[in-house]
């Protein structure tokens, strides 16, 4: 499969619609450097089933030590590392 | 005379001021360092101190420098703390503060701009202190409430201040089912005793560095930062996305001593983080704060090889920990039941005993009540002689803390073996939770009076969550949501409400607990 980071992110963003609208953000708001964590639209088993989900959709691994901490849970950083590993391999 | 909880610290600080004591983010703090802030903040209390109220002072802060020295200043003041989440929400803090009668409370930079809504309505008027802020000109800002600044702080160390054993090291809320939190006051006597065995058990050196992943609301951070000091080791911090990917925190921050509940260990095997050997710094693993699945004994052992893992037991009534089990990769697959690590055996002077309804003691290999004894058993709830009674019983002229945890009654030699709870108490992602209590706030939210919280969804270590049952299909959901998480910290609030026309009972007439799990399994 291939995916663009867009793909990815829209991926993303469809998985957190609703408590993304609890913030108060449109979807279409979102910048890249937005943080799901630090925004309050996941806590951590919420990060947990976000990356199943992407490991579901994509059929990948996502390897945490390929991350650096703070891109973990930034949209843009973490669409992209996926986008990334989809198309090199 | 026993020695302060803060006393070594001090030694450590006097002796070794150069050492590291505290790793927070990209910030180390040595011991000598800590000490200065340490003494400032006691300085300034003892100052501004009224000594009308009980000998306990409040500390809103969270994985900060201040928050360390806040509490290392409030020991050396000679009080016990009273530690607060800023993440919880206001109306809890206001609820605890006042319970606990504080007249100080001591607030971090990153808890200021929650400090507000704890004040408002609150009973009291406080002296406030902002070790790490300046205040210039914002003292009428906070008024009727007396505020010092960074500025302000006092610069001597006051003498060691003079202390009972039986004064209170510190003072924590546990969920209580009445809807009401549990303060529960843990003297120098009850710690000193756990410390003590602590010394005793580990070889802990200065050159350790230890995981600090508990909340300090949490008791079992007393172990994180007082093992730690009580050695001249450091103590490591991990930031919130640190604990998403533990596995690289350890690594980056060489530690040696890992302790946090079994959750965080399921997370990263969930995660792939668990990778052979992948921890070759790790000497000791150390779990507490719920059952420890056995499957996540083994892979932490496969990641971290040289270490030696222990499972922990023990409610914050008794003192952070008061039976252990040493995982053998041998003999601990037959030890176990109900694929848990077992609980293994008393620490020290503790003893325990496990009873039948009648409070009769079970038969050996029979499983019953847990009650435990000894040392580290504090006195009672806070203010609270009815619940007390309730959960402190005398037996043979000894005192004994019913935990209502079941356990299986050791035979010959062997350990003791954790199988559940007899009520309706739970543990999410480690947190100690009453249902009734989230049961409470949601039938004072919607006028309900037939209302069940379960746990859920279910995970090989407890729940990772709660779900909640509602008899009346006006209610919405979602605003009854909203409105406990005003109330009750975020892992108390339901992740998902169910609204049902009525719900079933069983043959004893009570709430079909296990016909609404059924319900959520189905989907």
């Amino acid at each position: 499969m291939e995916a663009t980071t867009a793909d990815v992110q829209r991926f993303i963003l469809g998985r957190i619609d609703d408590p993304l609208r609890a913030t108060g953000v449109a979807p279409a708001d979102v910048p890249a450097s937005f943080d799901l964590l630090l925004e309050g639209v996941i806590d951590s088993f919420g990060i947990v089933e976000l990356i199943g989900a992407l490991e579901e959709r994509y059929g990948l691994e996502i390897d945490f030590d390929e991350l650096e901490p703070d891109d973990l849970t930034r949209i843009g950083p973490l669409s992209s590392y996926v986008a990334r590993k989809l198309n090199g391999r | 005379m026993q020695p302060r909880l803060c006393s070594s610290f001090f030694r450590w600080a006097a002796d070794s001021p150069n050492r590291p004591a505290l790793e927070v983010g990209d910030t180390t703090l040595t011991y000598g360092a800590l000490a200065r802030s340490a003494s400032a903040i006691a300085a300034t209390l003892l100052e501004h101190a009224h000594e009308n109220g009980p000998p306990l002072t409040g500390v809103l802060a969270h994985r900060s420098p201040t928050a360390f020295a806040a509490i290392l200043g409030v020991l050396a003041r000679g009080h016990g703390y009273v530690p607060l989440n800023p993440a919880f929400p206001p109306a809890r803090n206001r609820a605890m503060l006042e319970q606990a009668g504080c007249e100080a409370l001591i607030v971090d930079a990153g808890a200021a701009s929650s400090l507000r809504s704890l004040l408002e309505g609150l009973d009291r008027e406080l002296v406030l202190i902002f070790p790490d802020q300046g205040v210039a000109g914002r003292a009428r800002d906070w008024a009727p409430h007396h505020v010092v600044g960074v500025s302000e702080l006092g610069g001597e160390a006051p003498e060691a201040a003079l202390i009972e054993p039986s004064d209170p090291a510190y003072l924590l809320f546990t969920s209580g089912s009445t809807g009401i939190p549990k303060g529960v006051a843990v003297s120098h006597a009850n710690v000193r005793a756990f410390l003590d065995e602590v010394a005793e058990r580990y070889d802990f050196t200065e050159d350790d560095r230890f995981s600090q992943t508990f909340n300090l609301t949490f008791d079992l951070s007393v172990f994180d930062m007082f093992a730690a000091w009580e050695s001249g080791a450091c103590v490591c911090c991990p930031s919130d996305k640190d604990l998403l990917n533990p596995a690289g925190f350890i690594r980056r921050s060489g530690l040696t001593v890992w302790f946090s509940v079994p959750s965080i260990a399921l997370f990263m095997k969930q995660l792939r983080s668990l990778k052979a050997s992948s921890f070759p710094t790790l000497r000791w693993s150390l779990f507490c704060g719920e059952a420890l699945p056995v499957e996540a004994a083994r892979s932490w052992l496969e990641a971290a090889p040289g270490s030696t893992l222990e499972n922990l037991y023990g409610p914050t009534e008794a003192t952070i920990a008061c039976t252990v089990y040493r995982w053998d990769p041998v003999r601990s697959d037959g030890e176990s039941e109900l694929g848990l690590v077992p609980i293994g055996h008393p620490l020290g002077a503790m003893s325990t005993l496990v009873v039948g309804d009648d409070l009769r003691e079970a038969r050996l290999g029979e499983a019953g009540e847990l009650l435990l004894s000894g040392p580290q058993v504090v006195e009672g709830y806070w203010n609270d002689d009815e619940t007390t009674s309730r959960a402190f019983v005398s037996i043979d002229g000894r005192c004994y803390y019913r935990t209502g945890d079941r356990v299986r009654r050791a035979t010959a030699g062997g350990p003791l073996r954790y199988l559940g709870r007899s009520d309706n108490q739970i543990k999410v992602l480690g947190h100690r939770v009453e249902l009734g209590e989230v049961e409470a706030a949601i039938r004072d939210e919607t006028g309900v009076d037939a209302v069940v919280a379960v746990g859920w969804p279910p995970s090989p270590s407890g729940a990772s969550g709660i779900a909640a049952f509602v008899a009346d299909e006006r209610v919405n959901p979602a605003a009854l949501t909203a409105a406990l998480a005003r109330r009750l910290p975020g892992y108390m609030v339901p992740r998902e409400v169910r609204l049902l026309p009525e719900l079933p009972v069983n043959a004893n007439g009570k709430w079909d607990r296990g016909a609404l799990i059924r319900l959520l399994d189905e989907g």
